[in-house]
């Protein structure tokens, strides 16, 4: 344990916070990772690319080392109902001789040989640090692409080194924005009844599943962004009335700028958890302004609760009392879990995000009991220090943390963007609970509580 | 007894088994399982799994006596398992029937188990006497920690290559 000592580092002590009653509390975040510290962050080019990765018909190139582009191969548990293209990882494999020469060339040509293999409705293409270093002007080569071709062919600047994933998403956004944007566009009438669902990811189907209730109710989803979307599809969403956005961390830029480029206004919803289905789906009807749609809803939510609360209350009776560190990528979802976690009669001791913002800070800080510590873009040092000291039963968090919640011993769940069991809505409240219990309530913890070499 | 510390040897071949676990827990917890053989093997093949947080849902022995439905009943009722059915002096004709009726995920038993598997696409853990068409079984340990690792990853191998051969496309994945 000697190594922990030096921890927290002074620079990261202002990312870390223990709640106390009555206070007014602060926590730094929404900045660049210490340097030197193993920051569980993605890259910037990886942020692009989780973000773009579910459009469904676009052919995504990634110009540098063949290492970026077979790390993110697939990377979603994104589902389509149609092409499949998107589950490909074209690269334009940059070695030392185009490193020193430039790989302009060698991405023109990459464009050329794709556009005419598969004919995509849109070409994505994503700078990496490397291209970076060597300053290729992708903007330019795509520029030429889209002249010679006639189809969209978009430069995503997510060159690394300049910042974490969350610039990345903000590139990936401003590329939909681009996409939104360009090439011939027919106002369509709006129908207050239509509307886009930003940063949902179709993980396992999810947006199916929320969109069942939406049509239950008499809502029209224009297209998910990104979740399930084609080129076309996207290119329409500018008729929405009003966008919903779910993963405030990726996904909330984009809601900015498509109300200040289309005037659509959003607000934000969640549904993890019977608790935040229920209110956004209020929300939802109530942003219709519809009186149909509004009685629809009340009718859908009764029905629901009904239909899965003796589920969970099987669960709860198994779970409850149980403690939980939550380390996830956004603010947003954290708040969800914690929301989720009190459902099942559990207590989050420990909250952390990997880029969570100052406002979702707080609301975490107003919900979670005295003396959780919360943490900002931490590390396994950090993660350990805290879950050990809280004695956390469960660890709820991406597939990098699971290694460090198996090795402390302690349950986990995989709540991350790989996953492929749909956790969302009324039915994914229940396959969450399952989850939960299905790691928890193993009799494994015992055998390791018992000793051995870990005490 | 002896009031001697436990070996290191030992303390390391636990941890190891431990550790196994940990990393594999989330696929066998909660399967249900069909045990059959003989009782000594059945009966603490039975405690295993229950350890290991699976469900015996059918005990089942050729062997008569009321000594093993009652040593069963006992692990499976303290570990708050509820739906089950143990049995001695039964045959495979009754245990396929039950399995007919309601389906396990697993069955662990001699090599006669064989033809269930086959009928009802259940994988089969071989496990007691007499296996007649698999190898080494006389080399291999089924007891203390060894034993233990080995047939965990008998039971991990053949719920996840099952799932691998039939899950959809999009769930075939390189690390589970």
């Amino acid at each position: 344990m000697k190594s922990l000592e030096a921890y927290p580092l002074e620079e990261r002590k202002s990312h870390i916070l223990v709640k106390e009653k009555d206070q007014i509390q602060g926590i730094s975040c929404d900045r660049h990772s210490v340097s030197g510290v193993v920051s569980q962050r993605a890259c910037v080019y990886c942020g692009a690319r989780v973000v773009l990765n579910p459009i469904t018909d676009a052919v995504h190139i990634v110009h540098g080392p063949i290492g970026c582009s077979s790390y993110t191969w697939d990377i979603r548990g994104s589902l389509s109902s149609g092409s499949e293209m998107f589950r490909n990882s074209f690269s334009t494999d940059l070695e030392e001789k185009d490193i020193i020469f430039g790989g302009e060339k060698k991405l023109s040509e990459a464009i050329d040989e794709i556009v005419r293999a598969k004919f995509p409705k849109a070409v994505f293409v994503y700078s990496t640090c490397v291209v970076g270093v060597i300053g290729d002007d992708i903007e330019a080569v795509c520029r030429a692409a889209e002249r010679k071709y006639g189809i969209r062919v978009i430069p995503v600047k997510s060159t690394g080194f300049a910042g974490s994933k969350k610039d990345g998403y903000k590139a990936a956004c401003d590329a939909i924005i681009s996409l939104m944007d360009g090439g011939k566009y027919e106002r369509g009438v709006k129908d207050p009844r239509s509307f886009n669902y930003l940063g949902d990811f179709n993980l396992a189907g999810e947006i199916w599943v929320v969109n069942n209730y939406f049509k239950e109710i008499g809502l029209n989803m224009i297209t998910g962004v990104t979740g399930d979307p084609t080129v076309e599809k996207l290119r329409k969403a500018r008729n929405a009335s009003f966008n919903i956005v779910q993963c405030a961390g990726s996904s909330i830029y984009l809601a900015e700028r498509m109300k200040e480029k289309f005037g659509i206004p959003y607000e934000k919803v969640s549904f993890f958890g019977i608790q935040d289905t229920v209110s956004s789906l209020i929300k939802l009807a109530e942003l219709s302004g519809d009186e149909e749609v509004k009685k629809k809803t009340e009718k859908l939510i009764r029905i629901m609760v009904a239909e899965v609360e003796p589920v969970l209350e099987k669960y709860r009776k198994k779970c409850r009392g149980k403690k939980v560190a939550i380390y996830v990528g956004g603010g947003f979802k954290a708040v969800s879990l914690i929301k989720q976690f009190s459902e099942l009669g559990m207590k989050t001791v420990m909250v952390g995000t990997q880029t969570g913002r100052k406002q979702e800070y707080e609301t975490i800080r107003e919900l979670v009991e005295e003396g959780t510590v919360i943490l900002d873009d931490t590390n396994p040092s950090e993660l350990e220090k805290f879950m050990k000291e809280k004695g956390a039963d469960l660890l709820v968090g991406g597939v990098k943390e699971r290694p460090l919640a198996y090795k402390l011993g302690m349950a986990f769940i995989d709540h991350n963007h790989e996953r492929k069991h749909p956790l969302i809505g009324f039915e994914g409240a229940v396959n969450f609970a399952r989850e939960v219990d299905l790691t928890l309530n193993s009799p494994v913890w015992e055998f390791v509580r018992k000793g051995g070499l870990h005490e | 007894m002896t009031v001697k510390e436990v070996p290191k040897e030992l303390e390391e071949e636990r941890g190891q088994l431990v550790d196994l676990m940990v990393d594999i827990h989330n696929h066998y917890h909660g399967k249900k399982v069909a045990i059959f053989g003989d009782p000594d093997i059945v009966t603490s093949m039975t405690e295993f799994a229950v350890s290991l947080g699976m469900i015996p849902k059918y005990v089942l022995t050729g062997t008569p006596g009321s000594a093993f439905e009652k040593d069963v009943t006992d692990i499976l009722k303290s570990a708050g398992i509820e739906d089950f059915r143990v049995k001695a002096a039964g045959d495979l004709m009754e245990l396929h029937q039950w399995i007919k009726n309601d389906k396990v995920d697993l069955l662990i038993g001699n090599t006669y188990g064989k033809y269930i598997s086959r009928a009802e696409n259940i994988p089969l853990v071989r496990m007691g006497f007499p296996i007649l068409d698999r190898v080494g079984h006389s080399y291999f340990p089924v007891v203390g920690y060894k034993g233990a690792m080995r047939i965990i990853e008998k039971i991990s191998t053949a719920l996840l290559d099952k799932y691998d051969r039939e899950c959809p496309e999009e769930d075939f994945e390189l690390v589970m």
